[in-house]
């Protein structure tokens, strides 16, 4: 009993990382309907950017460099859309697909170019030590540090979560979202709301990664990996759905964890994916994902 | 009078093809004035030159001493011009009540930082935008359905909420494409009431493409006939309907369609 309680914690940890980079994604799907091959990588570029400044200035708190890895790579990803993708927006899909492909590329070799291809790690700004209390009640071990991921990951889900439901922003993001060609009719500048939404997504992926530099490590090609698992959450929860997001990379997290734990790490990948395939066959728009809508 | 809209030599082509050569228009401020003419005579792209969507390949399109011909299609709608669409496009997965407060946003500053750090300026913005948005929906007996997904209200309503989301942006001239498309007789007679209110309750001047005649009969004052993107007559709509040019240009296409 014990252990499961163990191995649900280690996979709120990793789902709570998943979810921070599954949600760029979908809110990406879901203004320009952009799977954004990239953004496992811009992920990566925000752990970096994180160890970058954490190396640099070693007196900087974890409150203060966090959000200014935020930053740099909100920018970064603003960046990417206005010079790579938007001039792309009305061209065919597959154009778009590509060049998100080859943004990837060029991010993980500017890396590898710039720091090197060897696995780093974040010199750990979080408070390891163990959480007594809660330890004495679970029987587990728990440390601050994990509970600090993901706490302050939900927290920023929930923030998100208020931003799209409960202002005027959200509710361009969404109109966007349902027919992007007819919001600049109501005087609101298209460009602008997209770019935020990258400015966010990419944000998001940035605290993840920052996260994740410190629980486990860094290096320039893992974007990959994750980016893709973040993406398979994405889809299983229902692409452009924020819950959906959330709740699907807690599940593959889960599965994961569990399959490494009770069965074996060699099939870890194997089930992740073989769960995409068996929930994409019964829900085909994901979890919480809306039926395909016609749209002439 | 100074025209509120005023397009001079408006023109378009697709390629090789020509969609609108020429087109002229002079919209007093109060004025109601209609296009008519065949399918595919050009009358959307117009409204589609007028509003932005699509750069002119010649021509000007002035909002009283603004020229807007360059503006994109934001620019132009913060400059005064709204419109609707002939196949309705409202934000079909929206509430009734998001739809307007979208129209209402230009003016709200939607910066990130504000909404993200909800100071007070920003909340007093957005809840002074939802008490107009209310307001607006009330004068269009829409209140009642404000937490409805708009794309699910009955057809009629859709245009009706789609004409209150155009002028919730403050339009000085409303395009309206096709307005009674799809509509019977009874219909058709409460959305001439309706435009006959707007016109009356908004200080704004109207343009619209429409089909059914009784639409163009007892509103516009002056109507034009577009035909293979050319104006072929132009005058007051009881004159206009009997000229021979149109009557062929319509009849034509009569005889292809039966």
């Amino acid at each position: 009993m014990e252990t499961v309680v163990q191995q649900l914690l280690n996979a709120a940890q990793l789902g709570a990382v998943y979810a921070l980079i599954a949600l760029g994604y979908s809110m990406v799907y879901g203004v320009i309907r952009l799977i954004n091959f990239a953004h496992g990588d811009i992920f990566m570029v925000g752990g970096f950017a994180g160890l970058l400044l954490a190396l640099r200035f070693t007196w900087m708190p974890l409150w203060a460099l966090m959000p200014l890895a935020m930053l740099l790579t909100a920018l970064l990803g603003v960046a990417i859309e206005r010079v790579a993708y938007r001039r792309l927006r009305q061209a065919q899909r597959m154009s778009l697909v590509i060049t998100a492909l080859g943004v990837g590329i060029f991010l993980e070799n500017l890396v590898r170019l710039g720091v090197g291809p060897e696995t780093r790690q974040i010199p750990s700004r979080m408070p390891t030590t163990p959480v007594a209390w809660l330890q004495d009640a679970l029987g587990v071990s728990v440390t601050w540090d994990k509970l600090l991921i993901i706490f302050v990951s939900l927290a920023l889900m929930a923030l998100l979560w208020a931003v799209v439901h409960r202002t005027l922003l959200g509710t361009a993001m969404r109109a966007v979202a349902d027919d992007k060609d007819v919001v600049p009719l109501m005087g609101v500048n298209l460009n602008r709301v997209i770019a935020v939404t990258f400015a966010i997504g990419s944000a998001l992926a940035a605290a993840g990664g920052v996260f994740f530099g410190q629980a486990y490590s860094l290096d320039p090609y893992m974007g990959i990996d994750l980016g893709w698992k973040a993406f398979i959450a994405a889809v299983i929860g229902g692409i452009g759905s924020i819950e959906g997001a959330v709740l699907g990379s807690f599940l593959l997290a889960g599965v994961e964890v569990l399959t490494v734990a009770y069965l074996s790490s060699n099939l870890k990948n194997g089930i992740a994916f073989g769960l995409l395939i068996l929930l994409l066959l019964i829900w085909p728009s994901g979890l919480l994902g809306r039926p395909a809508s016609k749209k002439v | 009078m100074e025209a509120a809209l005023k397009v001079q030599g408006l023109a378009k082509a697709f390629g090789g093809l020509t969609a609108v050569s020429g087109f002229d228009l002079e919209l007093g401020p109060r004025d109601i004035q209609g296009i008519i003419g065949p399918n595919g005579a050009g009358k959307t792209t117009v409204f589609n030159l007028i509003t932005g969507i699509y750069r002119p390949d010649r021509g000007r399109v002035s909002l009283g001493n603004t020229e807007t011909t360059r503006f994109g299609p934001d620019a132009v709608a913060r400059a005064g011009i709204a419109r609707t669409f002939q196949n309705i496009r409202l934000f079909a997965q929206m509430s009734v009540l998001d739809n307007i407060r979208m129209a209402f946003h230009p003016g709200a500053g939607y910066g990130l930082w504000w909404a993200t750090f909800r100071t007070a300026r920003f909340r007093e913005e957005e809840a002074r935008i939802l008490a107009r948005s209310l307001e607006h929906l009330e004068r269009f007996g829409l209140a009642g359905l404000r937490d409805e997904a708009a794309g699910g209200l009955p057809y009629g309503e859709q245009r009706r909420l789609e004409i209150a989301r155009a002028l919730a942006t403050g339009p000085r001239v409303l395009l309206l494409d096709e307005p009674a498309a799809g509509m019977n007789p009874r219909e058709v007679e409460e959305l001439i009431q309706l435009i006959r209110k707007v016109h009356q309750d908004f200080p704004l001047a109207i343009l619209l493409i429409e089909h059914q005649m009784p639409v163009v009969l007892q509103l516009c004052r002056e109507i034009q006939v577009l035909d293979f993107g050319e104006t072929i007559a132009r005058g007051a709509p009881g004159e206009v309907v009997r000229d021979p040019r149109v009557v062929e240009a319509y009849l034509g296409e009569e005889e292809a369609r039966a």
